[in-house]
């Protein structure tokens, strides 16, 4: 069952990964060429689709999931919530005020590690503590 | 909540694996519940006493 799960997972998300990676590609490099305004804005914004793939073939992978994994995924994303949003409107007042130089894209760095962290953590804690 | 699930697994001769086969979890869930990390929903709870035979109040004893 979870074998054919992992499968399912990595064939529904392979695809989208490298249509991601694609289209990151094709944004990065068409609208850098291109003159400031709305064209280039749409430009850019060529990956968002795919993410919003990803997002749907992550909640698709969650539903199918037994329901203690998904105590342990719920958990673990507001765990990571919290955490992240805690400190990335930590570092935007520390930018805000001066105090530190810090760039948008760390937001989505934070999140991810803040949600890997989670996940281990939570996992364990079921495993031995709970 | 403590609970006679791996007693009854055991008399059935299954192993966690088997038992997570039959009720359509994973074997990690079956661990936790065994081990009292993680107390079933009703439906789960309903299945496991479906499959053993037993009622719910035979297997799940209200505890800590």
């Amino acid at each position: 069952m979870a074998f054919a799960q992992t499968r399912r997972y990595l064939r529904d998300m392979g695809l989208v990964t490298l249509f991601y990676i694609a289209s990151v590609f094709v944004a990065g490099v068409v609208s850098k060429r291109m003159e400031p305004g709305a064209l280039r804005i749409l430009v850019a914004l060529i990956p968002l689709p795919s993410i919003a793939w990803m997002a749907y073939a992550e909640m698709r992978r969650l539903r199918r999931r037994d329901e203690l994994r998904q105590r342990v995924e719920v958990e673990a994303m507001t765990i990571a919530f919290a955490v992240s949003f805690c400190v990335i409107v930590m570092l935007t007042f520390l930018d805000l005020f001066g105090a530190l130089k810090t760039s948008l894209p760390v937001a989505g760095l934070i999140m991810a590690v803040c949600w890997l962290a989670a996940q281990i953590w939570v996992r364990l804690r079921y495993r031995y503590w709970a | 909540m403590n609970n006679r699930v791996r007693e009854l697994r055991s008399s059935s001769g299954w192993s966690q694996a088997e038992l997570a086969d039959r009720l359509d979890v994973s074997r990690q869930t079956v661990n936790a519940i065994e081990t009292g990390k993680y107390d079933p929903s009703l439906p789960l709870a309903f299945a496991i006493a479906r499959l053993f035979g037993e009622s719910i109040e035979a297997i799940f004893i209200p505890g800590k």
